[in-house]
């Protein structure tokens, strides 16, 4: 049982020691507020440079979800690692009305998709076909923003593929296609399609390679019934898909596997992370340089203050208090840097999270831009990730750069510190 | 007869880093009895601060026994000897050693604090002593606004108000005047009589000497007189 009159003078001796700790920074003015501020410039640094991190990550998630994969999939349990016809859900429309009504899902689009040959006259090629609910799909995929001639699937028949596709097949708006593909039982699937639309997305991959038509002809073609392949779900924030999918995959049926974007495109997790680490690299130096200096403010401390420090051991303070006591000014002096840090680093991003910062004129950007469907404009993000971890790693390196020379308290003797000259 | 505070038996301190040891004391043999006012007297380097320093537990000696309080402390682990200072053993130093961002009051009441004692009897029990040192006036300032004086009665409050069975005081008029001297040592002979405080002090200055019930002459690490 905690004996609450202890626990009041623990406070008490706590309150008078931070007190002291407080009183302790001020007498070397200069050396904390150069401290604070060192600690709060990396702090700033760090923060800004993971907000614009972080802000870019949100773009390339959301551009790239936003193309085909979307968020979350609902799939067979067995398609994802062989995507076969016959791997389909089968009540794909049930489960489509079921999804659409679930909190923290914005759409929802059912797909049917096969591999099969495309020809036009002489020419044939392969490709992936998509079936597609063409509203539900306008609400979720950017594909039909990247319309270059025609229409986005006016029609029942009509077909919807990449520039680089047309121009391997020869056909141009208009023009009729036959696609021939194999049923999930094996049979001969056909159908006929007109093209009255184009996309140009800049990734040749799948310009040369996708071709989307009505899901109720590809369903008829393809001998599908209402089964669909993939149900495509947007959620509210792709940072919290991971979290739903659990929700949503304890509440699925047996037969429904639910994957997130980490899943569907673990290229994408992979640049995150690549960029991450090494972004973190220079962090870890900016954090060791500031840890250098505490550690280099702390050692001066510590001698200029030996033979105070010799007293108070003199008079029954145990040295572990002492450590602590320094311990509590290395925290003030990193709340002082956290403080200045993060006001700074808030009074930079905010507003750039409202404008944006245009990135379409920096040397260099203009590639990765276009490899990774970047917008122009980038949007830094404040989230409690880029407002904590830098301070929290600054509080880390802050106490072991003061306690390495503190722990030279602890071997003092209290009559060989008295001697020192103040 | 008054009880024994502090007894060394055959008490040697070497200091054995040097490249020739050196004997700051030699087989010293010391009582201090309950409410007497001891000087330990001698040139520089004649030992009276070491043995102030392993009577008060600062120090260990490499040789013999002191027993203060009825507690043996040769071979008390550090954290004991800490506790031992802390509840039985005022110091006093020549450089008074206030902790300079406390008011006087707060360098008082900082030892209580260190003892667990709750607020309100530390506070009472800081102003009282510093009024009975005559310097209530002082409560607010910082060692930083007070003279020499001033700080060493700060000092000496700060070493009584836990009640100790034993002050030491090392040099205490060091850096002081005569009148500032006198002064400080009718605060010390008020406590030793009115209080019955036990006292020991280290010192060469033949007023303080004057103002002790006893004075004990060590030379090159030895007793050589003992005398009222």
């Amino acid at each position: 049982m905690t004996d609450p009159r202890r626990d009041a003078r623990a406070g008490d001796t706590g309150a008078m020691f931070v007190r002291v700790a407080w009183r302790n920074l001020w007498r070397r003015r200069l050396r904390t507020w150069m401290s604070a501020s060192g600690m709060g410039f990396a702090i700033f640094l760090v923060s800004v440079s993971m907000s614009f991190q972080a802000g870019s990550y949100d773009a390339w998630i959301e551009t790239a979800t936003s193309l085909m994969a979307g968020h979350l999939q609902a799939q067979h349990p067995a398609y994802f690692d062989n995507p076969e016809v016959r791997y389909a859900l089968t009540e794909g429309i049930a489960l489509t009305r079921r999804f659409e009504n679930e909190p923290g899902i914005v759409a929802v689009s059912p797909r049917t998709e096969a591999f099969a040959l495309v020809s036009a006259g002489e020419r044939s090629f392969g490709a992936l076909i998509v079936g597609v609910d063409r509203e539900r799909d306008m609400a979720l995929s950017s594909l039909p923003d990247h319309l270059s001639a025609g229409e986005y699937l006016p029609g029942a028949d009509s077909a919807f593929l990449g520039t680089a596709l047309a121009a391997n097949l020869g056909v141009d708006i208009g023009d009729e296609i036959v696609v021939l593909g194999a049923t999930g039982e094996g049979g001969v699937a056909a159908l006929m399609a007109r093209v009255d639309g184009l996309f140009d997305t800049g990734r040749p991959e799948l310009d040369r390679s996708v071709l989307q038509v009505g899901i109720a002809s590809m369903q008829a073609g393809f001998d599908l019934g209402d089964a669909v392949h993939r149900l495509v779900i947007e959620t509210r924030d792709a940072r919290h898909a991971s979290d739903l999918k659990a929700i949503l995959q304890a509440a699925a049926p047996m037969d429904v596997r639910l994957l997130d974007w980490n899943e569907l495109l673990p290229e994408l997790e992979q640049a995150i992370q690549i960029d991450r680490a090494s972004a973190s690299m220079m962090y870890w130096l900016l954090l060791i340089v500031v840890a250098m200096s505490v550690i280099n403010a702390f050692i001066m401390t510590v001698f200029e203050r030996t033979r105070e420090f010799g007293m108070l051991l003199a008079i029954g303070m145990r040295p572990n208090a002492i450590v602590g006591m320094l311990g509590i000014e290395a925290v003030c002096v990193w709340a002082i840097g956290v403080v200045i840090g993060i006001v700074l680093c808030v009074a930079v991003v905010l507003p750039l999270s409202a404008i944006g910062i245009d990135v379409s004129g920096i040397e260099g950007m203009e590639q990765l831009a276009a490899q990774l469907m970047m917008p122009d404009r980038l949007y830094p993000s404040l989230n409690v990730n880029v407002l904590t971890e830098s301070p929290l790693w600054m509080l880390a390196g802050t106490l072991l750069g003061a306690l390495i020379p503190a722990l030279r308290v602890r071997r003092m003797q209290p009559v060989e510190a008295l001697r020192e000259e103040e | 007869m008054a009880e024994e505070v502090v007894t060394c038996r055959r008490v040697s301190r070497t200091y054995a880093e040097e490249a020739v040891p050196v004997h700051a004391l030699c087989r010293v043999d010391f009582e201090l009895a309950a409410g007497e006012w001891v000087s330990l007297a001698g040139p520089s380097g004649s030992g009276k601060s070491t043995l102030l320093h392993v009577i008060g537990g600062l120090d260990q000696p490499t040789e013999g026994s002191i027993v203060v309080d009825g507690v043996e402390i040769t071979g008390l682990a550090a954290a004991d000897l800490s506790d031992l200072r802390l509840h039985k053993i005022g110091f006093v130093f020549q450089a008074y050693n206030l902790i300079p961002v406390l008011s006087a009051l707060e360098n008082v009441e900082f030892i209580l604090q260190l003892q667990g004692v709750g607020r309100a009897e530390r506070r009472q029990r800081s102003l009282e002593t510093l009024d009975s040192l005559g310097i209530p006036e002082l409560a607010d300032r910082r060692p930083g606004e007070m003279s020499g004086g001033q700080q060493q009665r700060v000092a000496i409050a700060r070493a009584i108000v836990t009640n100790p069975v034993l002050l030491l005081a090392d040099e205490p008029s060091a850096n002081l005047d005569t009148a500032t001297t006198e002064e400080l040592l009718d605060v010390l002979r008020n406590l030793n009589r009115s209080r019955g405080v036990t006292i020991v002090t280290a010192t060469h200055d033949p007023m303080v000497m004057g103002y002790t019930s006893r004075q004990v002459n060590l030379r090159d690490g030895r007793v050589v007189t003992t005398g009222s």
